[in-house]
């Protein structure tokens, strides 16, 4: 009677401790768009790099049809391409770390921890209820915890570990959110920046490949040699800007995801904006895919 | 004007000069004009290349600001998940050790 009252008190403890806090399926989803931005903006570094490239390539073939270029000039170009490249790898460098959070942060979320605490305290036959309970009939003719007690102990046990991890997930992103809220306002920055970027790049580059694969060869007056090959660089250099334009929208992305983190903090927020944000950074990632090539 | 202002025009002015009608225009140019074109050209791509880098320069240092209080997050959840590990290897090592005094109780 005593130890079915002790369960009650633990229960009703359990549920004040967990009353407040976020189901951890949120935090995981959240945890999970994060974690998808960063693999997404870090392709998207990537992509930016190689596209500048091909951007400056091709800009030194243009201008080297028309006049040609000192090593000065070809130096001056390259210089900048080189500078774009440091700076990447220090970008780089800062989104696994905000990969490496987001995805403990997950981990946590998801963890399997309290099903393992529950296997752990087990009930009147098994882990640590079933050994004591042996024990004690073992020394005195009676089982430590008996009946409801030991069914109800594995349960309770899963219920104080999962409150326990929404408890740490919830201190975490109250402790951080300064830090959090300043660096999803950076990577909106930087998205819309890396976003134009490559946007410019494209079109550039699109211009003069067009220019030097399409119009020149059938401008000249002569036959072209391989009209198959002209056709597919004609249909790959009008269609290349078209991932691209997909990223117009990518700066809001970022903006939702900070939204949506004001609302974790406040406890407004829904499981429905947090699965949309995940079908958003889904989308992101895929474009950044394929800039990358 | 703002640096991005700025950076978006001189982006629009690089994608006027490197279109199909200019170059064709200045294809038709003699050497010295032609030469003076891809100078100018140069120096406006060059330009928006330096003002694209600073801008992500300057996103990139204040990341960096934020890199140390990112790292103890890292710490502290990494933390969490090992306490929580530990945890439950302690209930499990208490059970092991239990289930033995059982069963040398049985036999004695």
């Amino acid at each position: 009677m005593k130890v079915s009252r002790l369960i009650i008190v633990l229960t009703l403890v359990v549920s004040t401790m967990t009353a407040g806090c976020k189901p951890a399926k949120e935090y995981a989803n959240l945890a999970q768009a994060g974690t998808t931005y960063a693999v997404a903006i870090d392709n998207l570094l990537v992509a930016t790099g190689n596209i500048e490239i091909d951007a400056t390539s091709e800009k030194l073939l243009s201008n080297a049809a028309l006049s040609p270029i000192s090593l000065k000039q070809y130096r001056a170009a390259s210089a900048n391409d080189e500078e774009l490249l440091e700076i990447i790898a220090k970008l780089r460098q800062h989104v696994k770390l905000l990969s490496r959070y987001f995805g403990l942060l997950y981990q946590l979320a998801t963890s399997d921890a309290p099903d393992r605490a529950a296997t752990a305290i087990g009930n009147s036959s098994s882990g640590l209820i079933g050994n004591l309970n042996a024990v004690g009939t073992q020394l005195r003719g009676s089982g430590f915890l008996t009946g409801n007690a030991a069914v109800a102990a594995g349960p309770i046990t899963k219920l104080v570990v999962s409150g326990i991890i929404r408890g740490a997930l919830r201190d975490e992103l109250n402790e951080r959110q300064i830090t959090i809220r300043k660096e999803l306002d950076l990577q909106e920055r930087l998205l819309k920046a890396l976003s134009a970027r490559i946007q410019h790049d494209l079109q550039v580059t699109q211009q003069i490949r067009e220019q030097r694969l399409v119009i020149d060869p059938l401008t000249t007056g002569k036959a072209i040699a391989k009209p198959d090959e002209w056709a597919s660089n004609r249909r790959t250099v009008l269609t290349m800007k078209l991932t691209a334009d997909q990223l117009q929208t990518a700066g809001d992305d970022v903006k939702k995801l900070r939204e949506a983190f004001e609302s974790l903090i406040s406890g407004d927020l829904t499981l429905d904006r947090v699965d949309s944000l995940v079908a958003d950074f889904d989308s992101l990632l895929t474009i950044a895919e394929k800039l990358k090539g | 004007m703002t640096q991005d202002e700025l950076l978006s025009s001189l982006r629009d002015f690089d994608t006027a000069l490197n279109s199909a009608e200019v170059q064709t225009f200045f294809a038709a140019q003699d050497p010295q004009v032609k030469s003076q074109f891809v100078a100018l050209r140069l120096k406006v791509s060059e330009r928006v290349a330096q003002l694209g880098n600073a801008q992500l320069q300057s996103i990139s240092q204040s990341l960096d600001q934020l890199s140390g209080d990112l790292s103890a997050g890292i710490s502290n959840a990494q933390a969490e998940l090992d306490h929580l590990d530990r945890a439950i290897g302690i209930i499990n090592t208490i059970s092991s050790v239990v289930g033995l005094v059982g069963r040398v109780l049985a036999i004695a």
